[in-house]
């Protein structure tokens, strides 16, 4: 047997179910790289959701999971809406655990969902991945042998994204976490009011020049943006290098951005690769 | 190697000088999170989907081996 959870996401996607990855795959999306050898999710109980997540799992040839052995099951959405907290499955792409109510304060879908975030896992393919925070107290709540064992690890990583976090200047982080959603208003903000931009060779003067660049970069293409590192070359220059994933020329690229910051804000960008 | 290294007292000092300075206090291995966060998610979806993978490999082959052994 294989194990893609790629593949199962995908399905899930096209058969648009509304879902949030948690468990260990969720673990590895957020950096750990403890083995997992499932791919555990949270579905939504909406009638109408249920139906499409039927769908997707009749795709994938699913059955019960018991005691090792696979049970052919038809699974439809009236048989999923009288599963009260878990499903163990085995699918023609590995092991898939439905779980509707995790342990852990984040409850059931809407929970989970709340401190969830958008993850590229694949090429093109975007999911919806539990917060580190919401699977750390998951695993605390649970309490298995097997908890106990991931979350000195856990912890730890969430320790270090926190590092990395806080030492960033704000308007920095600000201004990142705004692009990436396209709120060009948020963006601008962390600006002064003589900020100059330069990307690719092109200058953007002032404010005026500032908001010019940020409609115009990236609004042609969707990507994510993972920070590869992030470093103060002086009290008020920061150096971030950002890896953008997405649907451009080439799928990937490293970019280095060059932040000198007045006061709180950004007065000059230069972007290179 | 000469006897001396193969005193349990050589041995002592020796596992010394080999203390993992990059752990932290809980006994994690951080340099080894810093160069998982160095990768994209894709990338880190890949790596772990190809260890998975081979690890499943590797315990099928062992059940069968201990099939065929007690046939």
């Amino acid at each position: 047997m294989i194990f893609d959870p790629v593949q199962i996401c995908a399905i899930l996607n096209e058969e648009r179910v509304d879902y949030v990855v948690v468990g260990g795959f969720a673990a590895v999306v957020r950096g750990s790289s403890l083995p997992t050898r499932d791919i555990d999710i949270v579905p939504s109980r909406v009638p109408e959701n249920l139906d499409l997540l039927a769908r997707a799992l009749t795709r994938m040839n699913a059955k019960i999971r018991i005691d090792g052995d696979s049970v052919p099951t038809k699974i439809d959405g009236a048989f999923l809406a009288n599963m009260p907290f878990m499903l163990n499955l085995v699918t023609d792409f590995g092991e898939m655990d439905l779980t509707f109510a995790p342990a852990g304060r984040a409850g059931g879908y809407d929970g989970w969902r709340a401190g969830a975030t958008l993850e590229t896992i694949s090429d093109g393919l975007m999911v919806v991945v539990a917060s580190l925070d919401d699977v750390i107290d998951s695993k605390r709540t649970a309490n298995r042998a097997k908890d106990q064992a991931a979350l000195p690890y856990l912890e730890s990583l969430r320790d270090e994204l926190r590092r990395r976090s806080r030492e960033i200047p704000n308007a920095i982080t600000m201004y990142q976490t705004a692009h990436d959603r396209k709120d060009v208003a948020a963006s601008l903000a962390q600006f002064t009011l003589d900020a100059r931009v330069v990307d690719d060779g092109r200058t953007y003067e002032g404010i005026d020049g500032v908001e010019t660049f940020l409609r115009k970069a990236g609004s042609e293409y969707t990507y994510t943006r993972t920070v590869i590192s992030a470093e103060e070359i002086t009290a008020k220059c920061w150096r971030v290098t950002n890896r953008l994933e997405g649907n451009f020329p080439g799928g990937q690229v490293d970019l280095s951005y060059e932040f000198h910051l007045e006061g709180e804000l950004i007065a000059r960008l230069t972007i290179a690769p | 190697m000469s006897e001396e290294r193969v005193t349990s007292e050589a041995y002592t000092k020796t596992v010394d000088t080999w203390k993992n300075t990059n752990e932290d206090e809980r006994g994690v291995d951080v340099g080894q999170i810093r160069a998982q966060l160095n990768l994209t998610v894709a990338e880190r979806v890949r790596q772990m989907v190809h260890s998975a993978n081979v690890f499943m490999t590797v315990q099928e082959n062992a059940r069968r081996f201990r099939e065929a052994q007690t046939q």
